[in-house]
C-alpha cells in the first residue's frame, strides 16, 4: 500500500483556498483505494511564515508532493482533478 | 500558429501585467519585468524555479503571492501553447491587492455603516411611486418591528402603522415634499406587538429627467428613547413648577463676583416681578421693609463672607407694593479652592402661614383668658385640652384630667337616658346646649350651662369636641334670692300676703276636690304698737321674729305661717 502525504499551502482563507482546500479532500476522497492513501495537510503560511521561504512557494494556494521524488507542486484551486493528478504526478489504478 | 520566443519576449518585455513562461515541468523559464517587481525577487532567483503546475477554471482566479513577509493578491491567468517546437505555459499575473484593499475597505465601512445605522437605530428607505415599489434597509424591518423574511414593506402597509393620530400630519408632510423636495417629521408608530414609537423621517425627492425622477429617498430613525426623555423631563419639570407654585416657594443664586442675583420664575412672582428678572443684590435686598434690611444685609453679609448659612422670616414689600412674609435660607457655594463664590437658598412666601399663626395666638389667647371653662376631646372621648378657666371652676388641674374622660365630671344628678340624649345631638347633629349639674374637685355639686360643639376635619369626619360652659351657681343663687324676695317677708323669713294667698287658693282648691275642710287663723299681736314705741323697731321686729318662730314650731310642715302685714299673721291648717 502507498501513501502519499501532500502539503496544501495557503495564504489565509481566501475563496481559492478554501476551493482548494475543499477539492483536494474531495480528490482524496475519490481515489482513495485499497492500495492508495493519499494524506493532506493544509498549511496556512500565514501563521509559519518561515514554512514558505524555505519550500521557495512562490504562490498559493499551492500543493506540494515530496515523496516519492521528484518533488511536484500544483497551483491553483485545484478544480479539475485529472490535471492535479497528472501535475503531482499519482498514478490512479 | 507556432509562436517564436523572440517575437514573445518582445511583445511581453514591457507589458505591464507579469508574465511567465513555464515548461511542461512548471520550472520558470522567463520572466518579465513586471513579474520581477511582483516577486519583490531578482530575475535569477526567478528563472529556473518552481512555480508548479497550475490547474484553475478558465476564468481568472485570485492566488496569493507571499514575499518579504507580505502577501500580494494577484488574478492567475494560463495559457498553454507551444513555443519553438516546445509545450509551454504561458502565465499572466494581476497585482489586485490594492483593488482588494479598497474592496476591504469598502466593506468596513458598509458594515461599519450598518453598525452605526443599527446604533443609531437608523433606516435607509427607497420609494419609487411608477412602481409603487418601497425597498426597506435591515433597520427599517427592525424600526418596524417586522420580519424581513415575512413582511413585504408598502406604502399602503406603512401608513397603517402610523399611530391614527399623526397620520394626517404625515399625509400633509408627504404631500408638502412633493413640492418641497424635501419631508421632515417625527410621529409615532405602533408596531405589531402593540408597542408605541416615535420615529423621524428625513427624506428627498428625486428631481429632473433621470430613471429616477419621482422616486423618494429617506432615512427613519427610531427617536422614541430621545422623545420619552423629553416627555419626562418636561412632566418633571411642570412637577417641580406645580409644586413651586403651589408651596410659593423658589430658588435664587447670587454671583459674588458678578454681584448678580439670579432668581426662578416663582421667586419672581413672589416680588411681583417679570420672571426671568436679574438683579444686583443691593437691589434685591431693597425689596425688604425697611425694618428687615438690617438684618438680611447682615445675614446675607455672614453667609458670603465666612459661609455662615440663615434661615429667616421677614417681609418684603413686593414691586406693587404688596408686604408680604417670606422664608429665605441661604448657604454659601465655594469653588474647588475654597472661596466662596456664590451664595444660593430658597425663597418662600409664607404670608398665608403668618396669617393662620396669628389666628392661632389670638385662639390661644382666647382660650387662655375667657372666663368660661373650655375643654377639648378626642373622640375617645379623652380630654386633650383644658383652659386655666376650667381649672378655676371645677378645681381639677389640667394634670389631673389630661387623658381622661370627660365624665370624671359628673355629679350623679342626671339619668343614664340625659347624657344618651346629649350624646344623640353631639352625633347628629353635631353639637348640644343645656344645663347639667357636674361635681367640682371638692365634691360640691354646681350647676353649669354648656355649649358642646364637634370639630369635623375637611373630610367631614368629627375629630374633636370642644365643650365650652359657665358656672351657674351665683345665677342659681340670685335666682334663688328674687324668688324669695318675691314671696316672702324678709325680716321674718315667713310667707307674705302674696304666698299666703297663693297657698290658700290651693289648699281650698284641694279640700274642693276631696271634699275636706280648711282652716285659717288670723292673728293680731296686742298691744305690739306699744313695744315699738317704747322700746324702739328694733325691739319690735325681734319681737315679731321671735312669735314668727314659736309659731312655725307649732304647725306641722305643711301648715303655713305667714305674715300679712304689720303685726297681722295668719295660720292655715
Amino acid at each position: 500500500m502507498t501513501t502519499h502525504l501532500l502539503r496544501l499551502y495557503i495564504a489565509g482563507r481566501t475563496p481559492a483556498a478554501d476551493r482548494a482546500v475543499r477539492n483536494l479532500e474531495r480528490l482524496a476522497a475519490e481515489v482513495a483505494t485499497a492500495d492508495l492513501l493519499l494524506q493532506i495537510e493544509v498549511i496556512d503560511i500565514l501563521e509559519r511564515p518561515q514554512l514558505a521561504e524555505d519550500e521557495r512557494i512562490l504562490a498559493t494556494p499551492v500543493v506540494i508532493r515530496k515523496l516519492p521524488p521528484p518533488m511536484r507542486r500544483v497551483v491553483g484551486d485545484l478544480s479539475e482533478y485529472e490535471k492535479v493528478l497528472i501535475g503531482l504526478d499519482l498514478k490512479v489504478g | 500558429m507556432p509562436a517564436s520566443r523572440v517575437q514573445f519576449e518582445l511583445i511581453v518585455a514591457s507589458a505591464s501585467d507579469a508574465i511567465l513562461m513555464l515548461d511542461d515541468q512548471g520550472i520558470i523559464g522567463y520572466a518579465n519585468a513586471a513579474a520581477v517587481s511582483l516577486f519583490d525577487c531578482p530575475l535569477d532567483a526567478l528563472l529556473g524555479a518552481d512555480f508548479g503546475f497550475i490547474v484553475i477554471p478558465d476564468e481568472p482566479t485570485e492566488i496569493e503571492i507571499p514575499c518579504a513577509g507580505r502577501v500580494v493578491s494577484a488574478d492567475l491567468r494560463s495559457v498553454e501553447m507551444t513555443m519553438d517546437g516546445n509545450a509551454v505555459v504561458l502565465v499572466y499575473l494581476r497585482d489586485v491587492t490594492e483593488r482588494k484593499l479598497a474592496e476591504s475597505a469598502l466593506q468596513a465601512a458598509n458594515t461599519r455603516l450598518q453598525e452605526s445605522q443599527r446604533i443609531a437605530r437608523f433606516g435607509y428607505w427607497e420609494w419609487q411611486p411608477q412602481t409603487r415599489l418601497l425597498s426597506w434597509s435591515q433597520m427599517v424591518y427592525e424600526v418596524f418591528g417586522q420580519d424581513p423574511n415575512t413582511y413585504t414593506p408598502t406604502y399602503e402597509g406603512y401608513y397603517r402603522a402610523v399611530h391614527p393620530a399623526d397620520r394626517s400630519p404625515l399625509k400633509a408632510a408627504e404631500l408638502a415634499a412633493r413640492l418641497t423636495g424635501v419631508l421632515e417629521q417625527e410621529h409615532r408608530i405602533i408596531r405589531p406587538d402593540g408597542a408605541v414609537r416615535w420615529v423621524r423621517q428625513v427624506a428627498r425627492l428625486l428631481t429632473g429627467d433621470g430613471e429616477h425622477q419621482g422616486w423618494m429617498l429617506g432615512t427613519v430613525q427610531d427617536i422614541s428613547e430621545r422623545k420619552f426623555a423629553e416627555t419626562r423631563l418636561r412632566d418633571r419639570e411642570r412637577l417641580i413648577q406645580i409644586a413651586a407654585e403651589v408651596a410659593r416657594i423658589g430658588g435664587w443664586e447670587v454671583d459674588l463676583d458678578a454681584n448678580r442675583a439670579i432668581w426662578s420664575d416663582e421667586v419672581c412672582r413672589i416680588h411681583e416681578v417679570a420672571p426671568g428678572t436679574i438683579a444686583p443684590v443691593e437691589e434685591g435686598i431693597a425689596f425688604y421693609a425697611p425694618e428687615w434690611r438690617e438684618r438680611i444685609t447682615q445675614v446675607f453679609s455672614a453667609c458670603a463672607r465666612a459661609g455662615v448659612g440663615y434661615d429667616e422670616e421677614l417681609q418684603i414689600i413686593t414691586a406693587k407694593g404688596r408686604r408680604v412674609w417670606v422664608r429665605t435660607t441661604g448657604v454659601a457655594v465655594r469653588d474647588s479652592t475654597g472661596k466662596i463664590t456664590r451664595v444660593q437658598g430658597a425663597f418662600q412666601d409664607i404670608s398665608e402661614r403668618k396669617v393662620a399663626e396669628e389666628r392661632l395666638r389670638l385662639s390661644a389667647a382666647v382660650f387662655e383668658n375667657t372666663s368660661e371653662g373650655v375643654i377639648i376631646t378626642d373622640t375617645t372621648p379623652a380630654i386633650i385640652a383644658v383652659n386655666p378657666a376650667f381649672t378655676e371652676i371645677s378645681g381639677y388641674n389640667t394634670q389631673d384630667v389630661l387623658g381622661r374622660n370627660p365624665n370624671l365630671l359628673k355629679s350623679g344628678q342626671h339619668e343614664p337616658a340625659f347624657y344618651d340624649e346629649m350624646w344623640r345631638a353631639l352625633l347628629d347633629r353635631g353639637h348640644w346646649r343645656g344645663e347639667i349639674w357636674n361635681r367640682r374637685q371638692d365634691g360640691e355639686i354646681y350647676p353649669q350651662w354648656v355649649n358642646i360643639n364637634a370639630v369635623r376635619s375637611d373630610l367631614g369626619q368629627t375629630t374633636h369636641y370642644v365643650g365650652v360652659f359657665s358656672d351657674l351657681s351665683d345665677i342659681k343663687r340670685s335666682e334663688a334670692q328674687i324668688e324669695r324676695l318675691a314671696h316672702r317677708d324678709p325680716l321674718t323669713d315667713l310667707p307674705n300676703r302674696l304666698l299666703f294667698r297663693t297657698r290658700l287658693e290651693q289648699a281650698l282648691l284641694r279640700a274642693g276636690a276631696s271634699c275636706t275642710r280648711v282652716g285659717m287663723l288670723l292673728i293680731d299681736l296686742d298691744g305690739f304698737r306699744h313695744v315699738n314705741d317704747s322700746l324702739g323697731h328694733a325691739a319690735g321686729d325681734i319681737a315679731l321674729r321671735e312669735v314668727a318662730k314659736r309659731l312655725t314650731a307649732l304647725v306641722r310642715i305643711d301648715e303655713t305661717v305667714a305674715r300679712l302685714s304689720g303685726d297681722e299673721l295668719a295660720l292655715l291648717i
